[in-house]
């Protein structure tokens, strides 16, 4: 999950680390903007970078409030911007630190550059890491070893210090602090981008009650039917995946490997997606039935495809039944063709269903087994399509 | 290899559902599984096995037990894998999904420390064809999918285990062992921890890597084979060229980019894999012809 900036850096100071004085402000609470005195900085709480390019951070010293209503009118993905955050502005040297996981070490990395600020990834400057035990944690002695020899103080090993007991603490998967301001007083966060370990949340006070912890920023309306179909019946599961695209050939995949590989496929082979869905974990008929409805509901489709891997507990006659019920209820009705790849419990009597289903309906349907390569159905829906 | 005929395996979590079952299929292959633990059960029977509250008491009421199968929720892993590592049992296989990172990296770095191999976290289990198999890998009728041969697959993805085995077998080629090391940021054994060991293995003839976008383990396979630590014949196949444009993450932060500075994509995997020397299938039913290419040109 990733935190907004003010919550992130409420994280920060509870672990000992200087951020700026600030309030959080709303379109009902704009008065409050008052409260931080002199040259301040105003930020939108979106979830997302370029903010400063997108003119969502504004600096002011007696417009404070302009400033606010302005960026609170503005949008961010066409969703109405909520909070902004009005700051006093820190001046200083600026640094860039975070911390990630390592893949091949397999433990938290510190990352420093000299030269913080938004221009960071142009910078040419070589990072300098710092691979930490995650059992025996950051030692005063190590960070300040880490700090001398990048070239900076005690003050700031206590930051690298503070910052990796609130990487672990929290069970952040990133924690970057960017700019970290050096001041007459001491270092201050001016940022921070926070995202937590979804799979740790329940370990975690403040956060053990979030259940959902998608960004809903950018879902269509196409995508948000399809979540419900979940959110409504947690037999299985069928349509919590569910992404858009502009492409024209629907797709209805089952098992997580099998369906990444099937797309990886179809765009190999020069198919536009029209969509990305998955069902597993055997869902009932008629979770796929709602599936098909919203997923076959879109626009200029040419071709459909139904595809999966050799199932181990999903019922294939079940879930295909499901299938060709939500193809009666699509209208206009799907004259493109459509290919089934299915294998798995109860394959061979789905095969003989869904051919007699084909036939007396009226509907261009293939079906193909095991015996078929799944991104050898792949190849055939591109070339169908044509 | 790692496991055989001999490996004694205990289950960690063998009274919930995906523990029996497994347990049921592990003994239908042939696996020794000797015992099972989950907390506070200890006294129950689960398909004739004693179950245990502890890893310790299983380990006293059969000394010989050397390997560990995982079926336990995910904020219990740690906790188990811990029991296991303090036990001293060799081989900790992994079937949990959503493992907590740093639970991960504690318990990965313990067990490296003792010399303790641990498979997965997210591991759907390793086969060792004809004589174990440890986990759900091949599921309920594994025989319709694998058979016994000198190809062995390392995968990322549990389920395209499956699916690849029974494109070779479907072919006449056969798999020597086959194993799900999962694809999480962290995990026990990688890529090239296999590699080390199938390059010594002499019923292996040739690799077949199921990879995928994201992390260094499939860049630091192509640093061992170009290196030629690996003289076997690898195959690969990166899945999430699509996945990159299905993810809509825009940029929070840069330390991706810092860090990464570009690799970790599937079009990046295979660049450095191709010119490492690996044959590379664009799509996943290419995986046989390559195989058998590979065999022809060494002549096996």
């Amino acid at each position: 999950m990733k935190l907004l900036e003010y919550k992130g850096k409420e994280l920060l100071k509870k672990l000992g680390i200087e951020i700026p004085k600030s309030v959080l402000i709303d379109k009902d609470s704009i008065e409050k903007s008052k409260e931080v005195a002199g040259e301040v900085i105003v930020k939108a709480q979106i979830i997302g970078g370029k903010r400063k390019k997108l003119g969502l951070i504004e600096f002011a010293t007696e417009d404070v409030e302009d400033k606010a209503k302005i960026i609170l009118a503005k949008k961010y993905n066409n969703l109405p911007i909520e909070s902004v955050l009005v700051e006093e502005k820190i001046k200083g040297e600026e640094y860039y630190i975070s911390i990630v996981y390592d893949t091949e070490a397999r433990k938290p990395m510190i990352v420093f550059l000299k030269s913080g600020g938004i221009d960071v990834e142009e910078s040419e400057e070589e990072p300098s890491t710092l691979i930490v035990s995650p059992n025996d944690g950051l030692s005063e002695e190590d960070a300040k070893a880490f700090a001398a020899k990048v070239g900076m103080d005690d003050a700031f090993a206590s930051v690298l210090v503070k910052s990796f007991a609130c990487f672990q603490e929290y069970y952040c998967r990133i924690l970057e602090i960017n700019p970290l301001i050096k001041t007459d007083k001491g270092y201050v966060a001016a940022d921070a981008k926070i995202t937590l370990d979804d799979t740790a949340l329940k370990k975690i006070e403040e956060f053990k009650d979030v259940e959902d912890t998608e960004d809903k920023t950018f879902l269509t309306q196409l995508e948000l039917d399809a979540r419900k179909i979940d959110a409504d019946d947690h037999r299985g599961v069928a349509g919590k995946t569910f992404v858009e695209f502009d492409g024209d050939i629907a797709v209805l995949a089952s098992g997580g490997g099998a369906s990444l590989t099937c797309m990886d496929a179809l765009d190999e082979a020069g198919g536009n997606a029209a969509n990305y869905t998955e069902y597993s974990g055997n869902p009932p008929k008629e979770k796929v039935i709602k599936l098909t409805e919203v997923t076959l509901s879109k626009k200029g489709l040419k071709g459909c495809l139904v595809i999966g891997g050799t199932a181990n507990f999903t019922d294939i006659y079940e879930t295909l039944s499901g299938f060709c019920e939500g193809l009666l209820k699509v209208s206009p009705k799907p004259e493109y063709p459509i290919i089934i790849r299915r294998a798995g419990p109860r394959d061979d009597e789905a095969k003989v269903f869904v051919e007699k289903f084909g036939k007396d309906n009226g509907f261009d349907i293939t079906f193909y087994g095991e015996e078929t390569p799944m991104t050898v159905a792949v190849k055939e829906m591109v070339k169908r399509v044509g | 290899m790692i496991i055989n005929k001999e490996t004694k395996v205990l289950v960690q979590g063998i009274t919930g559902k995906e523990g029996s079952r497994a347990t049921k299929e592990m003994i239908a292959y042939g696996t020794k599984v000797v015992a099972g633990v989950t907390p506070g059960k200890g006294g129950q029977e689960v398909e004739n096995l004693p179950v245990f509250n502890t890893v310790k008491e299983a380990k006293e009421f059969d000394k010989e037990i050397n390997a560990t199968v995982l079926y336990v929720p995910p904020l219990f892993v740690k906790g188990a894998a811990l029991e296991a590592i303090e036990a001293g049992i060799e081989l900790i296989v992994i079937i949990t999904e959503n493992v907590p990172v740093q639970d991960t990296a504690k318990f990965v770095e313990l067990a490296a420390k003792k010399n303790i191999r641990i498979i997965g976290p997210s591991s759907i289990g390793i086969l060792q064809l004809g004589e174990c198999r440890i986990g759900s890998i091949g599921g309920a009728n594994e025989d319709r999918m694998y058979s016994k041969g000198n190809v062995a697959i390392v995968s990322k993805s549990g389920g395209m285990c499956s699916e690849t085995s029974l494109l070779l077998t479907q072919q006449g080629i056969g798999q020597s062992t086959v194993v799900g090391i999962g694809g999480d940021v962290i995990c026990g054994t990688s890529f090239t921890d296999m590699f080390a060991l199938l390059e010594k293995d002499e019923n292996t003839k040739v690799i077949v890597m199921y990879g995928e976008i994201g992390g260094k383990y499939e860049e630091l396979a192509a640093q061992m084979i170009k290196n030629g630590d690996v003289t076997k014949p690898v195959v690969a196949f990166i899945s999430g060229q699509f996945a990159q444009k299905l993810s809509r993450e825009v940029a929070m932060g840069h330390a991706g980019a810092i860090i990464e500075k570009g690799s970790g994509s599937a079009q990046e995997k295979k660049k450095v894999l191709k010119e490492s020397g690996a044959l590379i299938a664009n799509y996943h039913d290419e995986i046989p012809t390559l195989v058998k290419e590979a065999l022809e040109k060494n002549g096996i």
